[in-house]
């Protein structure tokens, strides 16, 4: 406590996920402002206009403070929910009421756990479906998150995207479908300053010219939205065919050299090439010997290109394969694919090779967001490989976090029915390991496969996050019983039969974990809880060692902290002292010591798991389902690209905009159109607009720029609500929702991602109604 | 010599992330407003520090562009100090200028006779007219402004220029011929002392506010 009266906590922001290390300074019992912590060792005293915003939205009126109970129960546009004040135990012991009773009847599938892209609580929201008996774990992670977590986790056995980037240490770094730099700086901008500091290199690949790096941008790549895929196999092409990949490193640590049987696709076994073999154990041919061998055989010298015969199968290595159908490729053809020019294409393939190892390549939602995803990214993972650069110095480093996050210790023993209930696999949704949202929706309102009927949604807000909002909406009207958990009312709050307050992270202590690289750091509150907010751990925790005691043991939020800090040697109460705990030493390449967590014990340029399921084994660029090439007819009626998920800096998706300071920066949804299209469609600057799909239509306002290509339209997702103090207006019912535009019926089979960038649109201005 | 405080403006590392903005609002309590709620033309823009984007400009793809945040340049001889009729704006011997709320009656003089964009507001609920103070008070306790020492870029650089050893006139120095000429009316002898510099200077670029 200084002199002043004012006291310093030392903790972690969390108004998005990037965690950024803050001081918080506290005033008889008040906080009365945020400062960046320069000790802490990723964001090095830096914050942005969301961390700013925190005291505003810790005392804003706009909060939730109380639970509160519908008494009206019919739900929808224009019905008062009769909102009763209840306490915070009533509220619990409802909940647990209705989780015994539904699960005593329609069995523990019937009950969904969901969030929105949350609060750092992945792991507890899916403790607490696994503990009620199914993991449903309804969010957004189809779209974001899990196509770049579980498409590396599954090739390279850890997740070299997000915050893996090296910036700091880097030559050249690749943003890739990313802006970073706007939505979760921690990670990203004491590297990318640094960066631009010494003039290293950097290479841009995004429709956007205005995003922050584009214009500082060494090559910038201004792609058509969704043609991802074929640019990076371009990429691939250039890399291969002009010899400038890392040679050992892809014989030694990829499984380029595996051999692929021509005949059925799948890696050649010892049990295929003699009788007698063992079928876990994959061949190579040796140069040396000139003879298949298998995989890792001493004194062998794999070979990358050519086509062998071994038993009477015909057979080409891995690597082979990938420079074929890279090969189909090449930047004179894609460009006319991805708009890109040829030239471009070239020289950012050679930069970012030329720099490696030491160079990094940061790709996030503008590659996930579509039906073909996987595929997009698993390219990308392979150009790390390509080039040396997984876990290397100024490359895509190795974590740990994440291969503990999504784990069984966390997340709980997954139930023995986990698969014969999962939402979406009979929708043919191959890999992705909890239900797809939109088969929720669809087991609301049909009961099949089986019914749902309770919802326990926790810092999200589907009609947000969720893509077709006219069916999401449909199914949370019908469904039994929602309970949200949030800061404020939101539309899905407004839909619940119990809305309980959530604390914010200045009022909550936590933990601070994903993102944070090589440390754990202590979220402690900056003052109590006010009211009735409790924590979203104590929620999860209180609720869950009522249903399921051998889950959640833990008495205490504190008790719970020390269980996930056991690997690290160190309690709650230690951490909250000493504030950070290294969770791995600074160490590259430690692959070499640890092993490469993959079914083939290789970083794997043929993912065996997607050809055990039946997916691309090794990318193949697809069109997505609807652009001017693959739907000209579709053409014709929306001449237009769609490309949604537009940042701004100071929102952290559909939050915030109640809060006056940032909404003073970004008042209104704006659609970013070139004023050759505006001409086009007789739009002003500042007009309102419809953007209109085959799904539905959004209301946003123009706004006219150069830096969009004159196909393109972008728009930004999240917003519904209006800010009382500057005057400005909410979005009811949907209507600038740009999720109502996104079809939910055409997604990807891996991982059942709906396209949210790269879909027909067509604009017009919104006539004024009488 | 005296102090000379000044502010240099790295627009090649300015990421346009508007977190000085907000640094700033907490700073000094500045009111958040939006054009609904006040006329711009009357008022003087609601920020004391504001990132403008200048461009894109050319056909795309071929494109440049750069940010510019703007704030009191703190001249030389402020034309707004000698337009105030109430003698409400001062400079300090360090060169910061400054505005005794308690003197300003809502003249808005000042905000006329800027030759900048943006730089000055005035609040019409309180009365007075209100700009960057540099963060006076943070100086006074050997602290660098709050955008300064919040920019996730490392963008902005604040000092004495008049210490030719100081970090701030280092830099000036050694990027001198990258620095912006911002367009003045040139009768004034406003010289500013926030200075932007451009590595990346292409034909179009130069003091453009869109």
């Amino acid at each position: 406590m200084g002199t002043d009266g004012i006291k310093i906590i030392k903790t972690n922001c969390f108004e998005c996920h990037s965690k950024c290390g803050v001081l918080g300074h506290v005033k008889n019992g008040k906080l009365i402002k945020i400062e960046g912590n320069p000790e802490e060792p990723r964001s090095k005293g830096m914050i942005c206009s969301k961390g700013f915003s925190a005291i505003q939205m810790l005392y804003s009126p706009d909060r939730l403070n109380y639970p509160l109970r519908r008494t009206n129960p019919k739900k929808g546009p224009g019905e008062d929910p009769g909102w009763k004040k209840i306490s915070w135990d009533e509220a619990i012991d409802i909940i647990v009421d209705k989780i015994l009773k539904y699960r005593e009847e329609y069995g523990p599938q019937s009950i969904v756990v969901g969030q929105g892209t949350g609060r750092g609580t992945n792991q507890w929201a899916q403790r607490l479906g696994n503990s009620i008996g199914h993991n449903h774990w309804c969010c957004p992670a189809h779209v974001c998150l899990l196509p770049i977590m579980m498409t590396s986790m599954l090739t390279t056995g850890f997740f070299a995207m997000w915050d893996s980037p090296d910036q700091i240490n880097s030559k050249c770094y690749v943003n890739w479908g990313s802006n970073s730099c706007w939505t979760e700086a921690g990670y990203a901008v004491a590297g990318i300053r640094e960066m631009l500091e010494r003039g290293d290199k950097i290479i841009v690949v995004d429709p956007r010219y205005e995003m922050p790096l584009a214009h500082k941008a060494d090559v910038w790549l201004p792609l058509r939205p969704g043609s991802d895929g074929a640019l990076a196999l371009s990429w691939i092409h250039v890399i291969i065919s002009e010899n400038l990949y890392q040679k050992e490193f892809v014989k030694q640590w990829t499984n380029g050299p595996f051999l692929v049987r021509l005949d059925n696709g799948k890696l050649l076994t010892e049990e295929d090439a003699l009788q007698g073999g063992d079928e876990l154990k994959y061949m190579i041919w040796d140069e040396k010997s000139n003879t298949p061998k298998v995989a890792d055989s001493k004194g062998a010298d794999p070979v990358l290109l050519g086509g062998f015969t071994v038993n009477g199968i015909k057979c080409k290595p891995a690597f082979q394969i990938l420079a074929d159908q890279a090969a189909e490729y090449p930047p004179e053809k894609a460009e006319k694919i991805t708009w890109v020019s040829a030239d471009r294409i070239y020289k950012a393939a050679r930069m970012y090779a030329e720099c490696s190892p030491g160079a990094c390549l940061d790709a996030m939602q503008g590659v996930e967001e579509t039906a073909t995803n996987t595929s997009t990214i698993h390219a990308l993972l392979i150009l790390m490989m390509l080039t040396g650069n997984l876990d290397a110095k100024g490359g895509n480093l190795w974590y740990v976090f994440w291969n503990e996050m999504l784990g069984p210790r966390l997340v709980g023993e997954t139930p023995a029915t986990q698969e014969k209930y999962r939402l979406g696999k009979e929708q043919g949704v191959l890999l992705y390991p909890v239900s797809q949202p939109k088969a929720v929706w669809e087991a609301i309102l049909t009961g099949k496969p089986y019914p749902i009927k309770m919802y326990i949604n926790v810092a999200g807000n589907p009609l947000s996050w969720c893509e077709n909002t006219k069916l999401t909406r449909k199914a949370l009207e019908k469904l039994e019983f929602l309970v949200t958990v949030d800061y404020v009312m939101s539309p899905t709050a407004e839909l619940s039969d119990l809305v309980l307050p959530s604390a914010h992270w200045t009022e909550r202590d936590y933990i601070a974990d994903e993102l944070c690289k090589r440390w754990e750091m202590a979220q402690v509150r900056c003052v109590d809880p006010v009211f009735e907010r409790h924590s979203d751990i104590t929620f999860f925790r209180t609720v869950g060692h009522r249903v399921n005691p051998e889950y959640w043991p833990w008495e205490t939020d504190e008790e719970l902290f020390d269980f996930q800090l056991e690997p690290y040697n160190i309690t709650w109460e230690q951490l909250k002292k000493q504030y950070i705990v290294e969770t791995a030493p600074e160490k590259y390449e430690k692959y070499k010591e640890w092993g490469i967590k993959t079914p083939t014990g290789k970083f794997e340029i043929y993912c065996k798991i997607f050809a055990d399921v039946g997916a691309d084994p090794i990318p193949k660029y697809q069109e997505l389902p609807q652009t001017p090439i693959s739907r000209p007819d579709l053409a014709k009626k929306y001449p237009l690209i769609l490309t949604s998920g537009m940042r701004m800096p100071s929102y952290y998706h559909s939050g915030m905009r109640f809060i006056p300071w940032v909404r003073a920066m970004y008042p209104y949804p704006v659609a970013q159109i070139n004023p050759k299209a505006a001409k086009q469609y007789g739009i002003r600057q500042n007009d309102w607009i419809w953007i209109e799909t085959t799904n539905g239509r959004a209301k946003h306002r123009a706004f006219l720029s150069n830096g969009i290509h004159p196909q393109v339209v972008g728009a930004p997702h999240g917003w519904w609500s209006g800010c009382k103090e500057l005057n400005l207006p909410g979005f009811p019912n949907d209507e600038a929702n740009i999720n109502c535009c996104i079809p939910s019926e055409e997604f990807g089979k891996v991982l059942g991602t709906s396209t949210m960038r790269g879909l027909l649109c067509k604009i017009y201005p919104v006539k004024e109604e009488k | 010599m005296d102090k000379r405080y000044a502010m240099l403006i790295d627009l090649d590392k300015c990421i346009g992330c508007r977190a000085c903005e907000l640094a700033c609002k907490q700073e000094n309590s500045v009111k958040p407003r939006v054009g609904e709620t006040c006329d711009f033309e009357k008022t003087g823009v609601p920020f004391w520090l504001k990132v403008y984007t200048a461009g894109p400009f050319g056909e795309y793809p071929n494109l440049t562009m750069h940010y510019y945040p703007t704030l009191c340049m703190h001249c030389d001889d402020p034309p707004c100090m000698d337009e105030c009729p109430n003698d409400a704006i001062y400079q300090r011997p360090d060169g910061i200028v400054l505005i005794d709320k308690g003197k300003c009656d809502g003249a808005r003089k000042c905000i006329d006779a800027c030759p900048y964009p943006g730089v000055l507001w005035h609040d019409f609920d309180e009365g007075w007219t209100e700009k960057c103070t540099f963060c006076y008070h943070r100086l006074d306790e050997g602290q660098d402004p709050a955008c300064v020492y919040h920019c996730p870029g490392k963008a902005l650089y604040f000092g004495d220029i008049n210490d030719s050893k100081s970090g701030i006139s280092q830099r000036l120095e050694a990027n001198r011929k990258y620095l912006l000429n911002i367009p003045t009316a040139p009768h004034l002898q406003a010289v500013p002392s926030v200075y932007h510099i451009l590595r990346k200077r292409q034909a179009g670029h130069v003091g453009v506010v869109a």
